[in-house]
């Protein structure tokens, strides 16, 4: 039975009863407490028992992303023969994060079990390289947020690049984390980043269609190494057979850390 | 056996870990990097950390760490 989580303390204690039954404990739920609650908050989070897997479910958009928590692969393979019955129309998405020997083994229990792998990420890191503020680059403000978020909103997969909403592009306006090069007020290019501490996400970099080739990608990023001068590392996540974008991430000197990502996808079925 | 400071450096190479009393505020451990790192201590230290201690603050630096494995030990 699938029920809503109404307490950061109820998934603590549900991942703390499966750790003690685990002989080879598999799991893609990181989420730290304070982001759980986050989306306990907008009630988008429920769980479900499969056996001894705890198994997680959050709303995003019209379809659910999976975690799960379970004590040995096999009994994943169980819980996840089980969803069948337990949403069958729904269309599931799990991302798998881990070092490729392991999180591959997952990856293919969940393909063996009604899933597809839909795309590989990996993870890239750096530091700041070839930096300069470009005055053509400009912060985008609260008002600029609906531009942007329609903007990324054309641009991103909703599977892979979990696309913000309305109210997460405003807040990130306020915050000074999207800069932009504006054509005729909108947005032309933008650059949306994260910094915490002495590490900075580089969450998306994109250039309009129109706008590409005329080294508006340059200037965000060398606008944005100005900005990390004195950070010790950036990351991002890329797709792992995008070689166009890797290139120019190695151009400026980011490298593989290893770390990937297998987003599977379980297509619902029609009612 | 490796010190958890080793550890910490084995996930994070690039970060001195004595240098912060908040890894996680400081930014050089997210989420994904805890997971790990409990893998690890539980796996150096033969000690079980309970999910309920799976928690920013017992990570935030390497007091609170030493801490929780003190705690995890004295569990039975």
């Amino acid at each position: 039975m699938i029920e809503p989580v109404h307490e950061v303390g109820t998934l603590l204690n549900a991942v703390e009863k499966v750790r003690r039954s685990a002989t080879h404990l598999t799991t893609n739920w990181f989420a730290a407490p304070a982001q759980a609650g986050a989306w306990i908050g907008r009630q988008v989070l429920s769980y479900a028992w499969a056996q001894d897997t705890l198994l997680i479910f959050r709303r995003d958009r019209d379809f659910i992303r999976l975690y799960h928590v379970s004590p040995d692969p096999g009994q994943l393979a169980a819980a996840l023969v089980g969803l069948d019955r337990l949403m069958p129309c729904t269309v599931l998405v799990s991302d798998l994060v881990g070092m490729p020997p392991q999180v591959d083994a997952i990856a293919a229990i969940h393909v063996g079990n009604g899933f597809r792998l839909y795309r590989s990420l990996m993870r890239m890191v750096g530091g700041a390289g070839e930096a300069g503020a470009d005055p053509t680059v400009e912060f985008a403000g609260p008002a600029d947020a609906g531009a942007v978020a329609g903007f990324l909103d054309a641009l991103l997969d909703r599977f892979v690049d979990q696309p913000p909403d309305l109210d997460e592009v405003r807040e990130a306006a306020e915050m000074r984390r999207i800069l932009m090069v504006p054509h005729n007020g909108l947005p032309a290019a933008v650059l949306w980043f994260e910094t915490t501490g002495v590490s900075s996400l580089l969450r998306y970099w994109y250039v309009g269609g129109e706008f590409r080739s005329q080294g508006l990608g340059a200037r965000l990023i060398r606008t944005y190494f100005d900005l990390c001068r004195d950070l010790r590392r950036i990351q991002l996540w890329v797709i792992e057979d995008n070689c166009a974008a890797i290139a120019i991430y190695r151009y400026y000197g980011f490298r593989s850390e290893g770390l990937v990502d297998r987003i599977v996808v379980r297509d619902g079925r029609q009612a | 056996m490796k010190t958890v400071l080793e550890i910490l450096s084995g996930i994070r190479l690039e970060f001195d870990f004595t240098a912060s009393d908040s890894f996680i505020r400081d930014g050089m451990l997210d989420s994904y990097d805890v997971m790990t790192l409990v893998a690890e201590l539980e796996q150096s230290y033969g000690v079980t950390i309970a999910g309920v201690d799976i928690v920013p603050e017992n990570f935030c630096n390497l007091a609170a760490i030493q801490n929780l494995l003190s705690k995890s030990a004295a569990k039975p």
